[in-house]
């Protein structure tokens, strides 16, 4: 019995030191006197090639392109040189058949390198040159790689499509791309190793942020001749980062590339912004952190909660965890303040509403009845509810499609259809032949299909309260859910009558958004809603090629003014990301593009140690309340057993 | 002196929470050398004597009074490991159905080693040598071929013979067989029969032969007991029981014998059925089925007489009429 | 034995055949080529040009029986080809995966089958006390618990409270082990309900068995009996059990991984058809079958193993 015990000591006296050499730390050891900054994904990326990645995440700090975003300047956006040398020059320039189009010229900086690769020789990553500008745009025609990006200049580029059209006959044959043919509107100087000349069909003031892109980095054709389509997996870059570790489904360690040499953090901000600290480091290179360590973690649950151990640096909140961080829009819950986590919210351009079908017999087309019927809905829209609801309120209820930062974007503009007006809708409702929602000559009620394609209960919970919100107008809302492929699918072929829309700006320019109104786009292109207005194309032909000004908010207002009336869509909100960070993170800005610029972020290390020891002190009663519990439960077994084991028929007879 | 004695031995049986006795104020003795038949009918308790005795009653069943003395050792005194030590090793036992009897997924020869080793004795070489020998013993011709094997490839008989080379591994003083050969047909139940008696003599054992079958009694037991609802009623040496049995039971058991077709084997025919545990008579047990019986045996439970070495539980024996001889 | 295996063989192929043409027929019916190539092209409206050439360099612009002719015979070579989605060659994606979902599901299953048979035993030597009540409670509540009930629990009470554990991660080598540790922990608890109590079911079954009293008629000792003779039987049915759920180790469990980080192939399956991934989910599907079948004849053969009266025949 004693012997026992001892021997149950010395167990528990084990245990309790294999247990205090346990942590909860899921991160691998970091090299000595580095701080890695800790950030986690959901997934493996789909595509770490810059010319397939429609996600800036990690691909843009492998690619730079010749400009990038000013980390700090807002309003509006401005592009910085980040490989180039110099802004193009921009000059007309007659094309063969006649008709005028633009030449632009660029020229990159001196002495920019590759990342050191095995697919160059000795390893040593090469110069790199203007050709590796123009192979890095000629892969966007590479048709077994579905660029995401390539649509905006497929047709604006000289011969550039048909170079697309090349390949895919090509492909067709089981061949791959053609670099070795030329494209016209893609030129060299024999004079210039550096300099490259993009040849336009049509003015496209666009194009300086197209080249803002990864899809337009430089890249090396010793790669793809080494790695092939691989190289989506195996990234050959040039920028302030090199993947030095990828484990599919587990991790992703970006460190710095050596053969960097880039911009620095920059000196100047947008007003406020000395103020929050983000100039301390003015000056100093980039990047800012020795690496960055993205954990792959599909549970959003426990990422999160190892956002909460301070095992991640950065959070971008999401709908599920909104409440636990947020008590009222802006701020944060008691729990969060107290560990001096931080709040940051951006706007990247972006648009969230509804459209409706204007080829639906009873809902589409442009008379003046039909008009109405869809201004009386946009007025029964409560956005400020759904709003609150299910964003906690971090969304701007939108006017129109042009949210804020973009030009044509008009802070005093009230669009005389938004919601909720229900008075005005009804009389509205009657104007259009249907009162109260009845068919003034039918009787009949009127009956509006909502598709969507939600599959968890917010989103249908959203789908709900739309109809509720309808529904007051006495228009019965039917609702249908799609699996989210046949969902895309009908609304692509356009069976549908009111569906919800969304959209985001890949470059900070009105274009992206007017795109949506502009009849040449109809079904399956992004004019989802088949609106069809002569003077609304027109119109936005001439915004299309107009540098942004006073001119060409004019414009935009004009056609807002049209497009308002004729209420093809049902303006929601401009949707704001909302993000935190822990406090130990310096240097975090959220950018209002669709860019990763985690290049910028600092880590305070002494503090994030310090911290992190204190949040996962282990809490040891647990095992106290086990083991309670194990021996109440198992004491009286156990002193059964042994008197069973022990005493004889006689001795327990006289029970 | 006897190698087994038992001495009042009452045990009981929950059924639904209520105990009743299976097995009430039973006593008998067994000397070296001898053979006492334990024969009743079904349900009477003859199975519940024989796993007292063991020590091996289903959870249900506990032993409350009595003494069970082997080779002058109380067993009820015993503590559950020293009683693990004497069974195998100084009483081992066989069962009725050999089929089930023994473990499927181990080979005869390991289950005959195992009734070997659980008692420390012999390793190695030896061990595999005293195994092949026990199954000799048992008139097994292909010893090794056999010990390899698994029961299922053995016959009823074959399995027998290896029950009780494994139950007489250990050179026991007394073994207990409850209906060994029930489940055999009648050639291969008198070629077990025989084995018993020969290993019998050959050792010494006292044996507790539990049967239906009175033949079976008549020839290889040197006593008998009748049980009847957990008692003994009637015992005596087989010879003198069988010419003349003293109580109304023993008589309707023997002449349900007589008038059976040639040989009946089982006990069953006797008039009524046997209640079940917990709902006995009261007064004489027999009295609703006893063909003597009178008022007294309603009410009042009869003594037991005797007269030399034969014992009768009855108001009426008659013990001294039948005994002309 | 040999003329077992050859005969299964030989079932094997038409059966992998006929599930080859219900992924096919069932696949195309719930979604068409164009809907895939939508899905997958990263574009945020792909043009008609790029789907058409998504198609084309897929293979889906052929005629649908040479695409089956063809993927039912790279299937048959074991040639699983590439994701559609990803181009990531689907059995690289398996040889990285299968190492992690086997660490966990091996644990996991070992381990549920040793703790269960344990306290199974231990459940029935008190059976009819009140410790086999409570346990028999115990084990209907971890039953009818869902497997989140127990993640959430067990990465609260040992990745935040005691701080022993990770509550997600994974690294491989040795020092992966500590990241294992939790899932095998919460994967085991979760099966123990169930487990537990099918297990002490068939051993008190065995414990009621002739052979039982007869082993403790020769004296052996009551963990012996225990061990090697209700064991030994009562391993029948719990191979089967075992054996049954062999293929759900090497294809790893969906939830468990999903929460612990564990880079395996547990969710590569349901990520695929959420997907519209045909590639993965056609070698899957395939991958999955053969492994059924395999499992199958494993069960048979342990049968044969485990229990003499049985013969593979
Ligand atoms: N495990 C058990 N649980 C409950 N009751 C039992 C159990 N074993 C025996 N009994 C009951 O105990 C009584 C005596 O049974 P026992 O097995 O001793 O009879 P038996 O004389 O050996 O009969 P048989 O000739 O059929 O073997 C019977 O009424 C039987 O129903
Ligand atoms: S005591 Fe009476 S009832 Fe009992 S056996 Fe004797 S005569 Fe029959
Ligand atoms: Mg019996």
């Amino acid at each position: 019995m004693r012997l026992k015990s001892a021997r149950l000591i010395a167990w528990l006296a084990a245990a309790a030191l294999v247990a205090a050499g346990c942590d909860n730390n899921p991160l691998p050891a970091e090299p000595p006197g580095k701080a890695y900054l800790h950030l986690s994904l959901g997934d493996d990326p789909t595509s770490l090639d810059p010319s397939g990645s429609l996600l800036p995440t990690i691909v843009d700090n492998l690619y730079p392109a010749y400009f990038s975003y000013d980390y700090l300047k807002r309003n509006p956006l401005r592009l910085n040189l980040e490989l180039g040398a110099a802004w193009p020059k921009r000059e007309p320039y007659r094309l063969p058949n006649g008709r005028m189009g633009e030449r632009w010229s660029f020229r990159l900086r001196k002495g920019l390198r590759f990342q050191d690769d095995a697919c160059f020789p000795g390893g040593k990553g090469r110069e790199i040159v203007a050709a590796d500008v123009v192979f890095g745009i000629k892969r966007l025609a590479d048709p077994s790689i579905s660029a995401p990006y390539f649509s905006y200049i497929e047709n604006r580029v000289w011969g550039l499509a048909a170079f697309a059209e090349h390949n895919s006959e090509r492909l067709k044959h089981g061949l791959g791309a053609d670099f070795d043919k030329d494209v016209p509107g893609l030129r060299l100087d024999p004079k210039d190793r550096y300099a490259f000349q993009i040849i336009l069909t049509e003015p496209f003031p666009e194009l300086k942020y197209v080249m803002a892109l990864r899809c337009c980095a430089p890249q090396a054709r010793e790669a793809w001749n080494a790695y092939g389509p691989e190289i989506r997996r195996h990234p050959v870059g040039c920028g302030p980062y090199v993947l030095s570790e990828y484990r599919p489904k587990q991790r992703l360690l970006l460190t710095p590339n050596p053969n960097w040499t880039g911009p620095s953090y920059p000196s100047e901000g947008a007003p406020g912004d000395a103020e929050a600290g983000l100039l301390d480091d003015a000056g100093k290179p980039l990047p800012r952190n020795d690496g960055i360590l993205y954990s792959i973690l599909k549970e959003n649950v426990s990422s999160w909660n190892q956002f909460l151990q301070g095992y991640q640096d950065a959070w971008s909140l999401n709908q599920a965890n909104y409440q636990s961080v947020m008590t009222r829009p802006g701020q944060l819950s008691p729990d969060m303040k107290r560990r001096g986590i931080k709040l940051i919210t951006a706007m990247i351009p972006n648009i969230v509403g509804f459209i409706f079908n204007m080829d639906d017999p009873t809902f589409g087309g442009l008379s003046l009845a039909k008009r109405k019927l869809r201004q009386a809905i946009s007025l029964s829209i409560d956005r400020q509810e759904i709003i609150d609801l299910f964003v906690q309120g971090n969304a701007l209820p939108a006017e129109f499609l042009v949210p804020p930062g973009i030009g044509g974007y008009d802070p005093s503009y009230r669009n005389p259809f938004s919601g909720p007006n229900l008075t005005k809708a009804q009389a509205l409702l009657s104007e259009a032949g249907f009162p109260n929602g009845i068919n003034s000559k039918t009787g009949e009620r009127l009956v509006l299909h909502y598709d969507s394609g939600a599959q968890d209960s917010l989103g249908r919970q959203f789908v709900s309260l739309v109809s509720r919100q309808i529904g007051r107008l006495g228009i019965e809302v039917v609702q249908r859910s799609w699996r989210p492929v046949v969902m895309s699918d009908r609304q692509v072929r356009g069976q549908f009558q009111f569906i919800g829309f969304d959209w985001y700006a890949d470059y900070p320019d009105p274009e992206m958004f007017l795109l949506m109104l502009y009849s040449p786009n109809k079904r399956p292109g992004m004019n989802r809603s088949n609106y069809r207005n002569p003077v609304v194309d027109r119109l936005f032909e001439k915004v299309r090629i107009m540098e942004d000004g006073p001119a060409r908010a004019a414009l935009i207002h004009r056609v807002r003014d049209i497009v308002v009336e004729d209420c093809p869509w049902v303006y929601l909100g401009h949707y704001r990301s909302v993000l935190i960070s822990q406090p130990w993170l310096r240097d975090r800005k959220q950018p209002e593009v669709d860019a990763d610029m985690t290049r910028y972020w600092a880590i305070d290390q002494p503090m994030r140690q310090r911290l992190v020891a204190e949040w996962n002190r282990p809490k040891l009663w647990p095992i106290g309340v086990v083991a309670l519990f194990a021996g109440v439960g198992l004491a009286p077994v156990v002193v059964a057993a042994r008197s069973r084991g022990r005493r004889s028929i006689r001795e327990r007879g006289g029970r | 002196m006897s190698v087994l004695e038992v001495v009042g031995l009452r045990t009981l049986l929950r059924v639904e929470s209520a105990e009743a006795p299976v097995v009430d104020d039973v006593s008998f003795s067994i000397s070296p050398g001898r053979t006492l038949g334990l024969v009743g009918e079904s349900g009477c308790g003859k199975s519940m004597v024989a796993q007292s005795v063991m020590q091996l009653l289903p959870p249900p069943a506990r032993i409350v009074a009595g003494e069970v003395m082997l080779e002058g050792r109380d067993l009820l005194g015993l503590r559950p490991a020293q009683m693990r030590d004497v069974r195998g090793r100084r009483m081992g036992m066989i069962f009725q159905n050999p089929m089930e009897a023994l473990n499927p997924t181990l080979t005869v020869g390991y289950q005959i080693r195992e009734s070997i080793f659980a008692h420390g004795r012999g390793v190695g070489r030896e061990l595999r040598s005293r195994t092949l020998q026990m199954l000799r013993e048992v008139e097994i011709e292909d010893a090794e071929g056999v010990a390899a094997k698994y029961p299922h490839e053995l016959s009823g008989g074959m399995r027998q013979r290896v029950a009780i080379a494994m139950a007489l591994a250990n050179r026991p003083a007394a073994l207990i067989a409850d209906e060994p050969t029930t489940a055999l047909d009648a050639t291969v139940q008198a070629a077990i029969l025989r084995l018993i008696t020969r290993l019998q003599r050959e050792m010494g054992l006292a044996v507790l032969l539990i049967s239906h079958d009175l033949g079976v009694v008549n020839e290889a037991a040197d006593d008998v007991a009748v049980m009847y609802l957990g008692q003994i009623v009637e015992s005596g040496p087989v010879d003198d029981v069988l010419a003349s049995p003293a109580h109304p039971y023993t008589q309707a058991l023997f002449a349900s014998r007589a008038s059976g077709l040639s040989r009946t084997r089982r006990l069953a025919t006797i008039e009524g059925v046997a209640p079940d545990a917990g709902s006995w008579p009261s007064g004489c047990r027999f009295h609703p089925r006893c063909a003597c019986a009178q008022e007294i045996c309603r009410t009042i439970a009869p003594g037991e007489v005797g007269e030399g070495s034969r014992r009768a539980l009855c108001h009426f024996a008659k013990l001294g009429a039948g005994n002309a001889k | 034995m040999l003329r077992y295996l050859v005969r299964r063989i030989f079932y094997a192929g038409p059966i992998l055949l006929g599930v080859c043409l219900a992924t096919f027929a069932l696949f195309y019916l719930s979604v068409s080529p164009e809907q895939m190539a939508r899905r997958n092209i990263s574009a945020k409206n792909p043009t008609q040009a790029q789907i058409r050439d998504w198609l084309v360099a897929r293979g889906y612009d052929k005629p649908l029986q040479e695409q089956f002719t063809r993927h039912a015979r790279s299937l048959f070579l074991l040639d699983f080809g590439k994701s559609d989605s990803t181009g990531e060659p689907i059995a690289q994606r398996l040889r990285q995966g299968a190492v992690p979902s086997l660490i966990v599901g091996s644990g996991v299953l070992f381990g549920s089958v040793g703790a269960s048979v344990i306290l199974a035993l231990f459940v029935a030597a008190f059976r009819g006390t009140y410790v086999d009540r409570w346990a028999t409670v115990l084990c209907v509540a971890g039953m009818s618990v869902t497997v989140l009930v127990f993640i959430i629990a067990g990465q609260y009470l040992f990745g935040k409270l005691l701080v022993w554990f990770p509550l997600a991660g994974y690294q491989s080598g040795i020092g992966g082990l500590r990241f294992a540790v939790l899932p095998i922990l919460v994967g085991v608890a979760s099966a123990l309900g169930a487990n537990v109590r099918f297990y002490r079911t068939v051993i008190l079954d065995e414990m009621g068995k002739d052979y039982v009293r007869t082993a403790r008629a020769k004296g052996v000792s009551e963990p012996r009996v225990l061990f090697v003779h209700v064991l030994k039987n009562a391993a029948i049915p719990i191979l089967t059990s075992f054996v049954l759920s062999l293929p759900f180790v090497v294809t790893g469990s969906l939830l468990l991984e999903s929460f612990f980080g564990i880079p395996g192939i547990g969710s590569y399956m349901v990520d695929a058809i959420d997907g519209q991934d045909f590639a993965v989910v056609r070698a899957m599907v395939f991958l999955g079958t053969v492994l059924y079948l395999v499992g199958a004849v494993l069960t048979d053969v342990s049968y044969a193993l485990v229990d003499p009266r049985v013969r593979l025949e």
